[in-house]
């Protein structure tokens, strides 16, 4: 028995337990300092950029078949947020290169009236919530009034602990609001067995880094009226020439979105003129 | 951000109030918001009733986007709270924490596991077998530790004591303090000090 052996043995197990808790979550902390080191969003890079990760099989011909619709992409950090953060990005700079989009002061109003309203409904604290609705409500109105442009937009959504959490988090309070509002449509969509909205929400939508399922997704884009179309790109089979894609939200709406999906990971999209 | 800190003012506004929570929490000292001294009433009913918990509570500056750090400094005996260092083991003050939820949900949700302990998932594995294994013996230490530890009376008695043995209060108190009210351990101090 080595020395270190003999260590461990003699610790209590109450040592030992402790000993591998703080080992993964140094583990943690080093995943975590990995990630932080890629852009909250990305330049607009080329789409081909993907072909460079994938060699050969079902990805690399569902990113042929994406280069017909697609020209460009903006990596999102891996984070657990990349759903929230891709929407937030696309949405605010959708708005930003056409200052009179007719969407522009609806999404405002829903921010403003709507959304902080049924916030307070479904029993959130004001107090707890005020400062990321502020946040986002003061984002969208330099947006649209034009005193942000594109280039400043990037940069002050790539700010880190600033804006672009502080939005990102209002959109999952958003998110889980909307579940709250009508529990018993979504109720049957929670893969979790037995858990109620409310506890899904709390465990899997309010805290900062978790990760969305399709409901998630639905929620946010039919709380904002946004049509979010996500291509997927996880080694399906590709149909007629095309990745599968699915679309959220309404169909007819002026505001859309356009998102990759990978295996855990959402991206921002950019079509090819009049190609989507 | 700004917010941030607007926000901490109104919570310790809303959880320095003496309502029937049972939870309070203040600044250690005045002018930094960031370092508070808690307290948690035993909940009536469990081992822990009549007695008042301290808890150490540590603002960092991602707060609210990470939990606070808290730390019970009163000695508790219960399989989720590390009996040597005062460790919690409680999900919302690590992954599950959100910034929906505030200082004083936190501290309510501490009271809610000492009503309810969860020993499969445990901090202090010695606490958490004798809770699996031998209820009554549990109940009993307990128990003990909330009379000895975390009851306002006993330390003021505690003082009380040492200073009949001829010290003042202040050398009593600082003394039972550095030894966590271990009062032979206080006494000893006292008398090498002479």
């Amino acid at each position: 028995m080595t020395q270190d052996n003999n260590v461990a043995s003699s610790s209590d197990s109450g040592n030992n337990f402790a000993e591998s808790f703080r080992l993964s979550e140094e583990r943690m902390k080093e995943i975590e300092d990995e990630t932080k080191q890629s852009p909250l969003t990305s330049m607009l890079k080329p789409l081909t950029e993907l072909e460079q990760q994938y060699r050969e099989g079902p990805f690399l011909a569902g990113v042929a078949a994406l280069q017909k619709l697609y020209g460009g992409i903006r990596m999102v950090r891996g984070d657990g947020n990349c759903y929230y953060r891709a929407f937030l990005f696309a949405l605010a700079e959708t708005l930003c290169q056409d200052t009179k989009h007719p969407e522009g002061q609806r999404i405002l109003t829903f921010l403003k009236e709507v959304s902080w309203k049924h916030v307070k409904e479904v029993g959130y604290n004001e107090m707890t919530i005020e400062m990321f609705y502020e946040e986002a409500v003061s984002l969208i109105e330099r947006v649209i009034s034009g005193s942000v442009d594109a280039e400043a937009l990037l940069k002050e959504l790539n700010e880190e602990n600033s804006t672009s959490d502080y939005c990102t988090w209002y959109l999952r309070v958003v998110t889980a609001t909307h579940l709250k509002m009508d529990p018993q449509r979504f109720e049957p969509f929670i893969e979790q067995p037995g858990m109620y909205v409310a506890q899904f929400c709390r465990r899997e939508v309010e805290p900062m880094g978790k990760e969305c399922e399709q409901l998630q997704v639905l929620a946010l884009a039919e709380a904002f009226g946004v049509k979010v179309r996500i291509e997927y790109l996880d080694g399906h089979e590709i149909v007629a020439g095309d990745v599968i894609h699915h679309v959220f939200g309404p169909e007819n709406s002026a505001l859309q979105i356009y998102l990759l999906y990978r295996p855990g990971h959402y991206d921002i999209l950019y079509p090819k003129k009049s190609s989507v | 951000m700004a917010g941030a800190n607007g926000r901490l003012v109104k919570e310790l506004k809303e959880v320095s109030k003496n309502d029937t929570s049972g939870v309070r929490a203040a600044p250690v000292s005045e002018g930094n918001l960031r370092h508070l001294l808690a307290t948690v009433e035993g909940p009536s009913g469990t081992v822990y009733e009549g007695g008042i918990f301290e808890i150490n509570v540590e603002i960092g500056k991602q707060y609210p986007f990470e939990p606070p750090k808290m730390k019970f400094l009163t000695k508790i005996w219960h399989p989720n709270i590390s009996s040597q260092t005062g460790a919690i083991c409680l999900d919302i003050l690590k992954d599950q924490w959100s910034p929906a939820l505030t200082i004083k949900t936190a501290l309510l949700s501490l009271q809610a596991l000492m009503c309810s302990p969860e020993p499969g998932d445990p901090q202090d594995a010695e606490v958490a077998k004798m809770y699996l294994s031998n209820r009554e013996e549990f109940d009993r230490t307990a128990r003990f530790w909330t009379e000895s530890f975390a009851k306002p009376t006993s330390k003021d008695e505690a003082v009380q004591r040492v200073c009949e043995m001829g010290f003042d209060e202040a050398s009593a108190r600082k003394a039972l303090e550095k030894h966590k009210w271990d009062e032979s351990a206080a006494v000893n101090e006292l008398l090498g000090a002479i």
